[in-house]
């Protein structure tokens, strides 16, 4: 054991797989960083470099990127609101609301510690479990699934602080959208609206892209002033002290760090419970667990270190699995295990044996990476210190290029930059009466694990699978977990409900409206596919309605403030406006011609820059997207429909 | 004060207006004269596609069978198209309709491939909607793997021949994606097939969990293209207990082959799921492609796959290559594509659901 440990090392340190480890990080930093792009379609496009490279350059090089991703992810998260990817969005809540307050430093280097931690606890995690993983892994089947992914739907009890009807409702709404799509037990589609692209569900990224990035870019974008400058001290900046600052709180909230790495290696080690519930969980697990509990989603460091830490943590955990017998523990391994074969390293109980210092050499370089990451964004703090101070009209029409880019690249469906516009209105609705908006993530996310893995344990036991061993044990500790929040509820005697009481009853009508609807479609299903919509809309409807009447009953105290909202709303609203135009131009004449016309407009008409400033950034904003995705990646941009008719 | 500056500001903003729309004009011609130019090439054949872009469109998100085999062939044909250039478009979503419909309605100037489902010739017979091609009237390119399909039982499992399956009386759990996949498909047919009294499919497991599901003894068996299962037979013991193809491959002599076993008057069902297993990830462009352009295709298509450097990177990757060529491609999905009407209506029956 000890001598393959040493060889792994050797392996990984051996050239050019360090050189290329480096080459690595930034690339999966950048892929990231790019809303739409994500880890897997850099795998792919990476994967025909490694054909002619030796196994160890060549996993040294993917392992590399892959381990990353959520890094680079973080960064948007953090800066500008806008996640990169599915499972950086569970830093945004409380990551973006330090960044207000002018502690992007702060929280940027909580992340980055985090990561770090939570990297190391992953890599410890598969090298401790690498001879008994079998087991374990077997013995979760679709009922211990969906009782995982139900105790961490009860999480989303503890991450609606302020109103715990309100993150009901949201968290409601989520399970609600998760049900989207073709049924897979029955063949049948809900809520499907005869739309193609819809058969596989509402796309992850879209959606957080919207509900988070656009509502974000909606708020600040009426501003002149910087982002950091919006809502705090302007004497903050982007330090590296204040960054240290941020890996100081990683050490004090050491234990949250660990706990989160522990829950997200395990999550990325079950295949089908998957990586974009690890997050989710252990963002709604450091809310549970937050000694203040009150300041979360509005800005409490622990909302940034849980989710960063099992983020990095999962893809330790994610490759256990993978080695050990050769079935991938979520989508990114399923591209990672094809590259191995093409390495001609054979993932399975053979490679425990035979190449066990290759093993090794993948811990060592995922903690490597990981180390890396950390560096590049410490060396690189000059840079986005500068980026975080530019004034919010230099970076608004950019950051709502890469919002309409990503969600077109997510999944190559223009439907979906149009879909992102209406998440983009809801999350801002949602933030302007006061409704959390990681439950309805958490939902969607856990939502879709529940009812699948619900619906083969019932095909495959009856409602008998409720008395498995293991599920037993997990249905307790969901009961735990919820009356321990219960518990702490009653302890705290009602927290006051916050000043900002504000009429909702405009979003409330709608919600109980849409819940009714879907209420309504959801006894038109046969058999399986009616359960999770009823066990769903019901409680949806009950709670909307609920919603409903405490919004009518405060509407005439609340009159005035309405008034004044509703003034600052439509000023804010002409960001919609803006993005609504970027994704109309894109429809019409596609995004070569959309972005440079979208950036000079926005930059000269809203932002009031000087001609040679607004062709300068337009014309290289173009450029970039021009040059990196339809000449680097050669991944296909959208062309327009009038650009298709005229030719 | 401020009036007069916002009366200046207007004028200033309907001046910038202007000139954004003059801008917009600019483009608009450009690009006419672009696509213009694009198309007064007279080239013919090969030499058609230099400088060309060639887009080969993968009906599944990054990764998986279609994507890596399209992205194999977009990096092997251009050597054979010489001066072309070929970007892989992966066009996911409507269980592969939306990238074949995508296909058949490009336009026909032999630039846009793709490879999608062959089962999708199964959903055009039952009507499935959203579906805007006929699957008979694509300019097929060819497959690059053709392999045969087999159905296995895992180790623990208490059934382990095909007669076990057969004669009952234990109940035989199989696992498949969904409803109108692929693997569906199989179970179904192979139900109609040998009358099977005692299947039980399990509907709604995610691509390799079936794998998993297998291994932890919830479901008995399940039926996939040989390649994807060999890690399974020899690692975990599973065992083959039906050959869907006309031979069995020498590995695995002695187990049943379904042109064999199936009883007498199925072979129309036979045929269609014969066709269907050998198939593979198969290549098509749309209809009214030019008929030289189209050769060329088709022969750099073969071309590729007999490249040594394309069939050495296969090899490391354990990809299967075994192609069909265009006329054979071509005939089975034209078989298929018009069954029997008992066949047809077989497969209306169980397979219209959306």
């Amino acid at each position: 054991m000890l001598e393959a440990i040493w060889h792994g090392l050797n392996l990984a340190l051996s050239w050019p797989a360090i050189g290329l480890v480096f080459v690595a990080v930034p690339i999966g930093m950048l892929f990231g960083a790019v809303p739409g792009l994500g880890g897997n379609l850099g795998l792919a496009l990476m994967i025909p470099f490694v054909f002619g490279m030796t196994p160890a350059a060549g996993f040294a090089f993917l392992l590399g990127m892959h381990s990353v991703v959520h890094t680079g992810g973080a960064l948007p998260a953090i800066l500008f609101g806008t996640p990169g990817t599915g499972p950086s969005a569970a830093a945004v809540a409380d990551g973006y609301a330090l960044t207000k307050q002018g502690l992007a430093a702060r929280a940027m280097g909580a992340a980055l510690g985090a990561s770090l931690l939570g990297g190391i606890v992953g890599d410890m995690f598969l090298a401790a479990l690498i001879p008994v993983v079998r087991p374990i892994v077997l013995a979760f089947g679709p009922s211990e699934i969906f009782t995982v992914a139900l105790l961490g739907i009860t999480l989303i009890a503890a991450v609606s602080r302020g109103s715990l009807l309100k993150g009901l409702l949201a968290g409601a709404l989520g399970l609600a959208l998760s049900t989207v799509g073709l049924d897979p037990q029955t063949g049948i589609g809900r809520l499907t609206f005869g739309q193609l692209w819809l058969w596989n569900g509402i796309n992850l990224v879209t959606v957080v892209v919207g509900l988070f990035g656009l509502a974000e870019v909606i708020e600040m974008g009426w501003q002149r002033a910087a982002i950091a400058h919006a809502g705090g001290d302007p004497g903050t900046r982007y330090t590296l002290r204040g960054v240290v600052e941020g890996l100081m709180d990683v050490r004090r909230h050491a234990w949250l760090c660990m706990r989160c790495g522990l829950i997200g290696a395990f999550v990325g080690m079950i295949p089908g419970l998957g990586g974009d519930a690890a997050s989710w969980i252990c963002y709604g697990h450091a809310g549970q667990t937050s000694k203040h509990p009150e300041t979360f989603g509005k800005g409490n460091v622990e909302g940034v270190i849980g989710p960063e830490s099992a983020n990095h943590a999962k893809e330790g955990g994610g490759l256990i699995p993978t080695v050990a017998f050769g079935v991938p523990g979520g989508s990114g391994m399923a591209i990672l295990l094809g590259a191995f074969v093409i390495l001609g390293l054979e993932p399975g109980p053979l490679m425990m044996i035979k190449h066990l210092d290759v093993v090794w050499a993948m811990v060592w370089i995922l903690g490597l990476a990981n180390v890396l990451a950390v560096a590049v964004f410490l060396a690189a703090s000059g840079l986005i210190a500068r980026v975080s101070f530019l004034r919010v009209s230099l970076i608004v029409p950019f950051v709502l290029v890469f919002i309409v880019l990503g969600s077109f690249l997510a999944e190559g469906a223009w439907q979906n930059m149009i879909l992102t516009l209406g998440a983009g209105a809801l999350g801002y609705a949602m933030k302007k009466f006061g409704y959390p908006r990681a439950p309805v993530v958490i939902g969607f996310v856990l939502g879709r694990l529940a009812e699948t893995n619900l619906t083969l344990a019932l095909q495959l036991w009856g409602w008998a699978f409720l008395l498995r061993p293991l599920t037993l044990l997990l249905l307790g500790l969901a009961a735990v977990s919820v009356a321990t929040h219960v518990w702490a509820q009653i302890r705290r005697r009602r927290a006051p409900e916050g000043t900002e009481a504000r009429p909702g009853t405009l979003l409330s009508g709608i919600l109980t409206a849409a819940f009714g609807g879907y209420l309504g479609t959801a006894f038109g299903y046969p058999g399986l596919a009616r359960l999770m919509p009823l066990l769903v809309g019901i409680p949806g409807v009950m709670l909307a309605g609920a919603q409903l009447a405490l919004d009518l009953r405060g509407r005439a105290r609340a009159a005035r403030a309405a008034a004044e909202v509703l003034r600052q709303t439509g000023r804010e609203l002409s960001v919609l406006w803006w993005a609504a135009g970027l994704v109309g131009l894109t429809l019409a004449f596609g995004f070569n011609a959309s972005i440079p016309l979208f950036l000079a407009a926005f930059l000269r008409l809203r932002g009031k820059e000087s001609w040679p400033v607004t062709v300068a950034l337009a014309g290289s904003g173009w450029a970039f997207v021009y040059l990196v995705f339809a000449v680097g990646m050669k991944i296909f941009l959208f062309r327009g429909f009038v650009v298709r008719w005229l030719t | 004060m401020q009036s007069i500056n916002r009366v200046n500001g207007g004028a200033r903003v309907e001046a910038r207006a202007a000139a954004l729309g003059m801008l917009c004009a600019a483009v608009l011609t450009g690009a006419l004269l672009w696509g213009a130019a694009g198309a007064a090439g007279d080239e013919t054949g090969a030499a058609f596609y230099r400088d060309k872009t060639v887009t080969m469109v993968v009906a599944t998100k990054p990764g998986g069978g279609y994507d890596t085999y399209g992205r194999l062939l977009a990096r092997y044909m251009p050597k054979y198209l010489p001066g072309s250039t070929f970007v892989v478009r992966n066009i996911p979503g409507g269980g592969h309709i939306i990238g074949a419909n995508e296909v058949y309605t490009a336009k026909p100037d032999g630039l846009t491939l793709g490879t999608f489902n062959k089962g999708l010739v199964v959903a055009q017979i039952a009507g499935a909607r959203g579906i805007r091609f006929d699957m008979a009237k694509f300019d097929w390119i060819g497959v690059p793997d053709s392999e045969p399909r087999v159905w296995i039982v895992s180790k623990q499992s208490p059934v382990q021949t095909l007669a076990d399956v057969v004669n009952g009386p234990r109940t035989v759990t199989v696992a498949a994606n969904g409803v109108g996949t692929e693997d569906y498909e199989d179970y179904v047919f192979l139900e109609n097939i040998f009358d099977l009294k005692h299947l039980k499919i399990v509907t709604g497991y995610q691509g390799n969990d079936i794998d998993l599901a297998l291994l932890r003894g919830e479901v008995d068996g399940k039926v996939s293209t040989l390649s994807s299962v060999e890690s399974l037979i020899h690692n975990e013991g599973a065992r083959v207990i039906l050959v869907i193809g006309k031979t069995a491959p020498s590995e695995y002599a002695g187990a049943p082959v379904l042109a064999q076993a199936a009883p007498k008057g199925k072979e129309a069902l036979v045929t269609l799921m014969l066709s269907q297993a050998v198939l593979g990830h198969p290549f098509a462009a749309p209809p009214g492609v030019p008929a030289d352009r189209l050769e060329a295709l088709r022969r750099a298509f073969e071309q590729a796959l007999q490249d040594p450097d394309l069939t050495a990177a296969a090899g490391r990757a354990k990809l299967i290559i075994n192609p069909l060529d265009a006329r054979t491609t071509t005939r089975l999905i034209e078989q298929a594509a018009h069954p029997p009407a008992d066949v047809a209506a077989l497969i209306k029956r169980v397979m219209s659901t959306k």
